[in-house]
Formats: structure tokens, sequence, C-alpha cells
């Protein structure tokens, strides 16, 4: 589990720092769409269904910063005032916990248009917040909404597959997986997809002599 | 050096202004974020509003988007019929007072109330607006390509 973290986002032009926290797995996906933006589903679909998952991706991108900062602790409301600044701050904390890999970050950095011009920006904060001093952990009051009612409410379909899937590959029950922090389900998701796609390739497969020594 | 640290004073300070009524009195308003306004507008057929920007246009990409967005929204106004136009001339009018209402924050005022404003009404989202002309051309979000759109 993460330590609390600086985010950066910007008011009005000036750059700022707030706390966000690494929250459980099922708080991170409470309001995910079943079908995210920029995925090659999400491109197959009408555009109406494109601006209906267009919404609701907003929606849960705006939820999840109302979730995960803890300093200043923020309402949906507050989320909003700060606008353009709540999506970089979204941005970086995507990034903090492994939702988007360093990989995509660079991907995306050299893409013409706002997305990659927002994704350069946050690479630049994101060396000089390198030498920052950790915050000591903010004391908030938990929330109904925000603790409880994701463990209420069913969970979009592709993510209840994947937290099937991880619990398959792990030996886990899947609230296990649910209660985890989110930077941890991340990394365990990548770490075992990676592996699978290792799997396939003789270099990675046991030889006989590994079978006879008993590693087979 | 590092960041500051955001804290609510100054988050609440930057986004908060008082806007003098013609009738004497002020309210104080929010900052309403560009996103949140877009979930409040009346929706478009399909075929007008068409694919959602994805934010890896090119800036020649995104005019040229936008000059079809807006060719298609006022062709299909055009083709509305008197009746239709004046409801949705009335949904976009009930869309300012519901961003009026939510905009405002001192007093507390429910839609009715703020249709009882007028031409203040008009002022308020007039001063709404200006909270997002800092960031027109923000990297995020695409609420400045979307709002030019609406503009229509």
């Amino acid at each position: 589990m993460l330590a609390d973290f600086p985010v950066a986002t910007s008011l009005e032009g000036e750059r700022y720092v707030i706390v966000c926290r690494d929250i459980a797995t099922a708080v991170f996906f409470y309001e995910y769409p079943d079908v995210p933006l920029l995925t090659e589903c999400s491109d197959k679909e009408s555009a109406e269904a494109q601006r209906r998952n267009w919404s609701q991706t907003m929606q849960w991108l705006r939820g999840v910063l109302v979730r995960a900062t803890v300093e200043p602790p923020l309402t949906l409301e507050l989320v909003n005032r700060l606008d353009a600044g709540a999506l970089e701050a979204i941005l970086g904390y995507a990034h903090a916990v492994g939702y988007w890999s360093d990989e995509q970050l660079q991907k995306q950095a050299a893409e013409p248009g706002d997305r990659g011009e927002s994704t350069r920006a946050y690479l630049r904060t994101l060396g000089a917040m390198a030498d920052e001093i950790l915050p000591a952990p903010a004391i908030v009051a938990p929330r109904f909404g925000a603790v409880h009612m994701p463990f209420v409410r069913d969970l979009a379909p592709n993510v209840r597959r994947r937290v099937a899937e991880l619990a398959a590959k792990t030996g886990v029950r899947p609230s296990a997986i649910l209660n985890s922090p989110i930077s941890e389900t991340l990394l365990d998701y990548r770490i075992l997809r990676d592996a699978q796609q290792y799997s396939s390739d003789p270099a990675y497969q046991l030889t006989g002599d590994d079978a006879r020594i008993g590693y087979a | 050096m590092a960041l500051p640290r955001l804290d609510l004073v100054t988050l609440r300070a930057k986004t908060e202004r008082v806007v003098e009524l013609s009738i004497g009195e002020s309210v104080t308003i929010r900052r309403i974020g560009r996103l949140e306004y877009l979930d409040l507008l009346p929706p478009m057929p399909a075929e007008v509003s068409g694919k959602p920007l994805t934010g890896t246009e090119t800036k020649e990409e995104t005019e040229q988007y936008l000059q079809e967005a807006t060719g298609r929204e006022l062709a299909w106004i055009r083709s509305l019929g008197p009746a239709e136009r004046v409801a949705r001339r009335a949904e976009m009018l009930e869309c300012m007072y519901v961003t009026v209402a939510r905009a405002i924050i001192d007093p507390r005022m429910p839609v009715d109330d703020v249709r009882r404003l007028g031409d203040d009404a008009h002022l308020i989202f007039s001063k709404v607006r200006e909270f997002w002309d800092a960031e027109k051309n923000a990297p995020t979000n695409g609420g400045a390509v979307t709002i030019a759109a609406v503009e229509v």
C-alpha cells in the first residue's frame, strides 16, 4: 500500500498539490463505466453510446478524486470548482496508483492535441516533485458514500470479470481483492497478465532438466 | 522548490465572486466546472452531436470538428418547426437557470427564485462564464472546445 502522496493540480493558472490516498479497489472502481473511453470497444460504439460513455467516464473520474483526496477534503462541488485542474490531478493519481503505466503515459505524451499536452505538463511536474517529502498521513472521517456504498452497489461487468480473473489466478476471494488498495490490485494484475504473455514464449518454459530435478 | 499545498481557503477564494445585482443586492457565486455545465445541457439528437473529441486531435482537426459540429447544430435548429424551436430555447434557458442556481452559494437560491431574477440571471450566468475565460485553452477536459459549440 502506498503512503499518502502529493498530486499536482492547477487553479487559475497557479500550481498546487493536493494529498491523495491509495484507496480500496472497490472504492476506486465505484461507478466505473462498463465501456471506458478510448478503448477498442468504445471506438466501435455509436456516437450516442460514446457520448454516454464520455459522460459516465467523466463522472467516475471526478468521483475518484472526491474519494481519494484527503487534503484538502474535497466534495464533488469542490472538485467541480477545480475544473480543468481536477482532470490534471486525476491524471497524476491514476499514474501514481498504476492505472496508467509509464508506457501508456509516454505514448500519450507523444500524441498531438490536448491530451498529449496535459500529459507532458504532468510529466514535467512529476520530475519537479521527485524530492517532495511525503506528507504525514491525514486523518479523514470515513464517509458513508465513499466507504460503504462502493461495496453495496454493483460493479461494472468488465471490472467484475477482471476481479474474478485476478482472484482465480491468485487464489483469493474476490472480496479480498476489492478490499485491497488499488495500487496493489493493479500491480498484481499487470504482473500476472505479463507473466501469462511470457508463458507462451519457449525461452520461459521449463526444460527437460528442470523436470528431472523436480521443478516441473 | 516544493509546490504549495492547496487548502480550502485558497480554493474557495479563487473560485468565488461577488456579483452586484441591478436590484441593489449582491450574491456570491462559485465557479461551475465546465464538465458540470455540460452535464446540464439538454441532449441533442445523435446525428447532430457526433462522436466526442478524444483529446488526441491536432489543432486543425479540432477546428474542423468544431466547424462541423456547429454546422450540424445550426442545420438541425433550422430544420425545427416554430414550436420545436421555442421548446429548444426553453430547454436551454432552463439549463441556464439551473446553472445559475448551482452557482449562487450565498444566499442559496432555488431555481424558481432564480427565474424571478430576470435579467440578473443572465448577468450571473455571464459571470459564471468569466471563470472559464482563463482556461479556454486549458490542455484538459475538452471544455473549451465544447463551450465554443454551445455558444452557437
